[in-house]
């Protein structure tokens, strides 16, 4: 609570100012103006797209049906992801690094990758069918429980990585403690899960938020929602005020179950430290078992996926000739990735660094609020842009030009970034940026030469986060995207309905040996530094 | 002119409804050694950090050779600009920069001209006889270097202050000694007004030309060490010299050096 003099300064001030004034024209005032318009009709104020909302037992069906959605993939992505977390923070740092980097991949392949292997798998002429004889999935394959099952699979890493998180941050005494008197399933029982329950609890409710915002799957399988309705009602109907009280209700329960996560976690909504503790060891069958248990994870949730994709897309020529076909959409995405992400990360400094060194009370509502811009459905923020840019003038030289994609990458994902940062930095000593104030360093001068350097890893695992993420977005693209600008998602969805399966499951696989690419040079960079760290080296972060 | 080189009036700092440092007046002369001297608790880091402007009192006045640099809740001066030097408990050393790279962005953001620096910083660093580790970084020295890096960084800009926020807390016994000798040598070499803090009884009578004894916030008593051994001014004074006496005759590890104040 001693850092406040940093954000005093008057040109912290003005730059987090300044930044902070971006977040609100990027991420919030698309929210805020589809808020304002479900309020009026033809000019005049009206309550009448929210008496609609309530009168019609479909939208409390809708309701239910989002609800449950997301409710079965906090279910199964608990169920997946907190095992691995409590067995990964057991396991060795170098260990525990490389199976973490694996069981990530399905957190950071665009959702609709893996409902496209599920639809391969599952669907009504699916490998299931196929080899059974019969259609005997698919109706549980196109149901809540089944995209629930694949929501829950792509978001498991992130009650993985909290669950790892908490268990990570018992000291170890306490669990020796208790081994002295107990066996290990009664220490497990009575003292590590007490201790890391509202972790897992919230890692749950950031599935669920996350679920419930999702757009790809369960427009994938049919799955009638809130996202999908608010894309029919907007691109199908063009009914915007019916569309924007459509998302209210959703926009609430992402309010309250983003509130209530950040309760359970206090300070620590997404936390970057898994190196807290160095853990009791396992015996060696128990860590094999672990590592086993982690394997097959991994097969099941990266290798298992990867493989149905190479199968159902053919030969490697093949893959080459949709690489040829597709180039400029793939150019197009990482080239507009790149700037977004760069961008989002340089927004996310900023603020990210105001949250890590203000002593203010605003740090609390600060994290609730970037986690729910977060979650905002990514078709409700399309559509607020769309209100928002589409007009004469200035902002509509930008709507018709590429540069609209990535105000929509910024919209969804600076909020991403500024959480993440701040939750890294606040880890960095701030003696050290107290230091450079104190012997003369002006802030810009202190943040560029002390908290970059220092936050240089940790800039570079979120820049690619953000590119990442931003290089699979669809539910915002697909909406704001000029035409003429065609990025690799849009073209994926674009040809889902009515192309052969070889087709899709090329582009997608194109998709995740990108992402996968990107992650490897992140893990070689990460272990680049780790090493540097190990030899006593220059840096350590 | 005026003797008096640093002024606190009646400074207070409250965290929520704790009060950390309760309307504490008191004067540090031009080129003296000042040790503020109390337990864990008893406001003196805050303190050391308000007059450093990384916090802000929220009554009282600071000033610095005359010039008011806060009052009344407000900070007149940025921590930038009040040319002080500040050794830091845990060094706060900068891990991506070498020791002469530090010496180098302190003068920079001073706005000392490039050409001049080189010879700064070999002047500085031959002062704490660390001339041969211009290049290292701070991973790569010992924990006595570490400190005098420290040390370097705070008298590169020559200081007209300098603040200790107890750099020897976790030293071993015979680094401590030694460093302490160096420090107490320097600051009379060097004649820079100073304020240094600890916890350690022995640290202060061994450095300080007088000593500011702290007790939750409150000024208990100033004065020499002879004068706060003859006449300590409370029962709290009188207490932790005898421990202190009595643990010392009684040859206790340096730690228990440390007198068991209040908490």
């Amino acid at each position: 609570m001693r850092v406040e003099i940093l954000n005093r300064q008057w040109t912290a001030r003005s730059t987090i100012g300044l930044a902070g004034v971006l977040v609100f024209a990027l991420s919030i005032s698309p929210v805020l103006y589809m808020f304002v318009r479900s309020l009026e009709h033809n000019g005049q104020f009206t309550l009448a797209y929210y008496a609609q909302l309530l009168g019609e037992p479909r939208q409390r069906r809708l309701l239910g049906h989002s609800i449950q959605l997301a409710a079965w993939a906090a279910l199964a992505g608990s169920a997946l992801g907190v095992p691995a977390g409590l067995l990964l923070a057991r396991l060795p740092q170098a260990t525990a690094l490389l199976l973490r980097f694996v069981l990530l991949v399905p957190l950071l392949l665009p959702p609709y990758i893996l409902g496209v292997v599920w639809v391969f798998v599952m669907g009504r002429a699916g490998w299931l069918s196929r080899w059974m004889g019969s259609d005997v999935a698919s109706v549980w394959a196109y149901s809540l429980p089944g995209a629930g099952l694949v929501l829950g699979l792509a978001l498991a890493p992130l009650s993985m990585l909290l669950a790892e998180a908490a268990r990570r941050a018992i000291p170890a005494r306490l669990i020796e403690a208790a081994r002295l008197v107990a066996g290990p399933s009664r220490t497990l029982a009575r003292i590590t899960l007490p201790l890391v329950a509202s972790s897992l609890a919230a890692g749950g409710l950031l599935v669920f938020v996350l679920a419930l915002a999702e757009f790809g799957v369960p427009s994938l399988l049919g799955v009638r929602v809130y996202t999908t309705e608010v894309f029919t009602q907007f691109a199908a109907l063009y009914n915007f005020g019916a569309a924007t009280a459509t998302a209210a209700p959703l926009l609430l329960v992402v309010v309250v179950a983003a509130g209530l996560a950040r309760i359970l976690l206090g300070g620590r909504v997404l936390t970057s430290s898994l190196m807290a503790e160095q853990p009791l060891r396992l015996s060696s069958p128990a860590r094999v078992a672990a590592q086993s248990y982690l394997i097959l994870l991994g097969l099941l949730m990266v290798a298992g996926p990867l493989l149905v994709l190479m199968v159902e897309a053919g030969s490697w020529r093949a893959l080459l000739d949709a690489l040829v076909s597709a180039r400029i959409q793939i150019g197009t995405s990482i080239a507009l990735s790149i700037i977004g992400a760069s961008l989002a990360t340089g927004l996310g400094l900023l603020l990210g660094y105001w949250r890590a060194r203000t002593t203010s009370g605003g740090r609390g509502f600060f994290d609730v609020g970037m986690l729910v811009l977060f979650a905002v459905p990514s078709t409700v923020v399309g559509i607020g842009l769309i209100g928002l840019w589409n007009r004469t003038g200035w902002t509509g030289a930008f709507y018709t030009s590429p540069a609209m994609i990535i105000i929509g990458y910024l919209a969804r994902y600076v909020p991403l970034a500024a959480l993440l940062l701040g939750a890294y930095l606040q880890q960095l000593p701030a003696a050290r940026e107290e230091a450079a104030i104190v012997f003369g360093a002006h802030w810009w001068r202190m943040l560029g030469r002390i908290v970059v350097p220092a936050a240089r890893l940790g800039l570079a695992v979120i820049w690619t986060i953000c590119f990442i993420f931003m290089f699979g977005e669809l539910g915002t693209t697909v909406l704001v995207a000029p035409p003429g600008t065609t990025t690799l998602p849009v073209r994926v969805y674009a040809i889902m309905a009515n192309s052969p399966d070889q087709r899709v499951a090329e582009l997608c696989l194109m998709q995740t040996l990108v992402i996968l690419l990107s992650l490897g040079g992140l893990l070689a960079a990460v272990q680049v530094a780790g090493r540097r760290q190990k030899n006593g080296g220059k840096v350590d972060e | 002119m005026n003797d008096d080189f640093l002024k606190l009036t009646n400074i207070a700092k409250r965290y929520g409804t704790r009060v950390v440092v309760d309307h504490l007046s008191l004067t540090v002369h031009r080129g003296e050694l000042l040790c503020f001297l109390g337990p864990s608790g008893s406001g003196k880091t805050t303190l050391l950090r308000m007059m450093a402007g990384l916090e802000i009192p929220d009554e009282g006045r600071i000033e610095i050779h005359g010039a008011t640099v806060a009052a009344e809740g407000r900070s007149l001066v940025s921590p930038q600009d009040r040319r002080i030097g500040f050794v830091f408990q845990d060094l706060a050393l900068w891990p991506h920069l070498t020791v002469g790279e530090h010496l180098d962005f302190v003068l920079g953001s001073r706005g000392v001209p490039r050409r001049r620096r080189p010879e700064k910083i070999e002047q500085a660093l031959s002062l704490v006889r660390l001339h041969q580790r211009a290049s290292a970084y701070p991973s790569e020295l010992s924990g006595g270097e570490q400190q005098r890096v420290g040390l370097a960084r705070a008298l590169v800009t020559e200081p007209r202050l300098l603040l200790f926020d107890e750099p020897l807390a976790n030293l071993d016994i015979d680094l401590k000694a030694e460093l302490e000798a160096e420090i107490r040598a320097l600051q009379q070499r060097l004649a820079i007004t100073s304020v240094y803090i600890t916890h350690d009884p022995g640290e202060a009578f061994y450095l300080g030309e007088r000593i500011a004894i702290l007790q939750a916030g409150r000024l208990v008593q100033v004065g020499s060490s002879p004068e706060i051994l003859e006449r300590p001014a409370s029962d709290f004074v009188a207490r932790l010299m005898r421990l202190w006496q009595v643990r010392g005759l009684r040859g206790a590890p340096d730690s228990d050096r440390h007198f068991a104040g209040e908490s």
